[in-house]
């Protein structure tokens, strides 16, 4: 896992280095974002040791850290610093109908929710690696569908994506509570309880930022509204020298 | 789209009955607990999706607030009208309904809980008089000239 998290941390500052060079600026605070979700996913220990360890990964690797990743806009640092013919392969498989289906919020959402309660009503969720990898990857495609900047042809409206959002928090907050009562196999009363708290209401902080973030879109400010495009997809390729040349 | 002074009052005045539920009633006080043994599941779901939609609505709410100001097309006593009635509806929804016809949850155990019942429901009626009282007379507002 740390492996493949300092491998992502090495290609983003490759990217933003080799944009550099060509005379173009990638905003600080993407890259920091990026290192901040990075930072945060190595902390989480591999193995915890219980259930309430386990939580407070479950937490940073699931919401927080997909959150931040999500900001760094990686699919729009790829699309800019690749060179053409691989950013126009991207982009062709970033409309290919898995990847369309695979991204859509209802799918993403199902995924990531009902992983969730997979993990923690069979007692799945002391599986190692795998699961943290797990958490990480659909955190990531369930908060990037729901509330992401990169360019995602396709992506439903605000409406769609609030409903599943609303939903996944629901389904979130049963499942906490569900937990409280519930402990999955072999975990003692007592921690279940903190665990299942822990959840909960760290839960509802993460889910209140994406929550500002999906309310920032349906609601644009006035003041704002001029530095926003109309929707993110062409903004990505604006000003790139990628998009440039191929629209040429 | 113009965002609506009713729209913005309600969502918010949901989205804060339920956080004072909530944070009074099962955090602070432990009254009653986010999760009551005897609580059937569908009650559980109903809760979850009650706090999901109030959550949301709250900071939708919020936004809405803010571009009302900013446009200068904020109207106080509508607003404030629309959050008392909608915060009282809730609260006689959660004191009738959910309390005494589905029996989810009460508002404490051990004691004799009437005059919780009457307090509570009584604090939803006025909040709901005070909340139509300011939507009738707000209709003869104007709305200000945004600058």
């Amino acid at each position: 896992m740390i492996a493949l998290l300092i491998a992502a941390a090495l290609v983003y500052a490759g990217a933003v280095f080799r944009l550099r060079r060509r005379g173009v600026d990638w905003p600080p605070g993407r890259a920091l974002a990026w290192y901040l979700g990075i930072a945060a996913a190595v902390a989480v220990p591999g193995h915890a040791h219980t259930f309430r360890d386990h939580m407070i990964g479950h937490l940073v690797l699931g919401m927080g850290a997909p959150l931040l990743l999500v900001l760094a806009r990686p699919v729009t640092l790829a699309l800019r610093a690749l060179p053409v013919r691989a950013a126009r392969r991207l982009a062709r498989a970033l409309r290919s109908r898995p990847v369309v289906v695979l991204t859509h919020p209802v799918t993403a959402g199902v995924l990531d929710a009902g992983g969730l309660v997979v993990l923690y009503t069979t007692g799945l969720h002391s599986g190692g690696f795998l699961v943290g990898l797990h958490l990480l990857l659909t955190g990531y495609l369930f908060t990037a569908a729901a509330v992401g900047r990169d360019p995602a042809p396709h992506r439903p409206g605000p409406a769609v994506r609030s409903a599943v959002l609303i939903a996944f928090i629901a389904v979130h907050g049963i499942l906490a509570k569900h937990l409280y009562g519930h402990p999955p196999p072999g975990v003692p009363a007592a921690e279940a309880e903190q665990a299942a708290q822990l959840m909960y209401y760290g839960g509802d902080l993460l889910h209140l930022a994406v929550i500002v973030l999906l309310c920032r879109e349906l609601f644009p400010s006035p003041t704002r509204a001029w530095r926003l495009p109309p929707s993110p997809a062409p903004a990505a390729c604006h000003n790139s020298p990628v998009t440039a040349k191929s629209s040429a | 789209m113009r965002p609506s002074n009713t729209v913005s009052g309600a969502l918010l005045g949901l989205g804060v009955a339920a956080f004072a539920d909530e944070t009074v009633f099962h955090q602070l006080l432990h009254w009653h607990h986010f999760y009551d043994k005897s609580t059937p599941a569908v009650g559980l779901v109903s809760d979850g999706v009650f706090h999901a939609v109030s959550f949301f609505a709250a900071v939708a709410s919020l936004f809405l607030l803010a571009s009302l100001r900013r446009t200068g097309s904020w109207q106080p006593r509508r607003w404030w009208g629309a959050l008392l009635t909608a915060a009282g509806v809730f609260q006689l929804y959660d004191g009738t309904v959910q309390h005494k016809l589905l029996r989810l949850h009460q508002i404490r155990y051990d004691v004799d809980v009437t005059p919780y019942d009457w307090t509570w429901n009584i604090i939803a009626v006025a909040l709901i008089v005070a909340g139509v009282v300011l939507l009738a007379r707000s209709r003869t507002d104007r709305v200000a000239e945004p600058a």
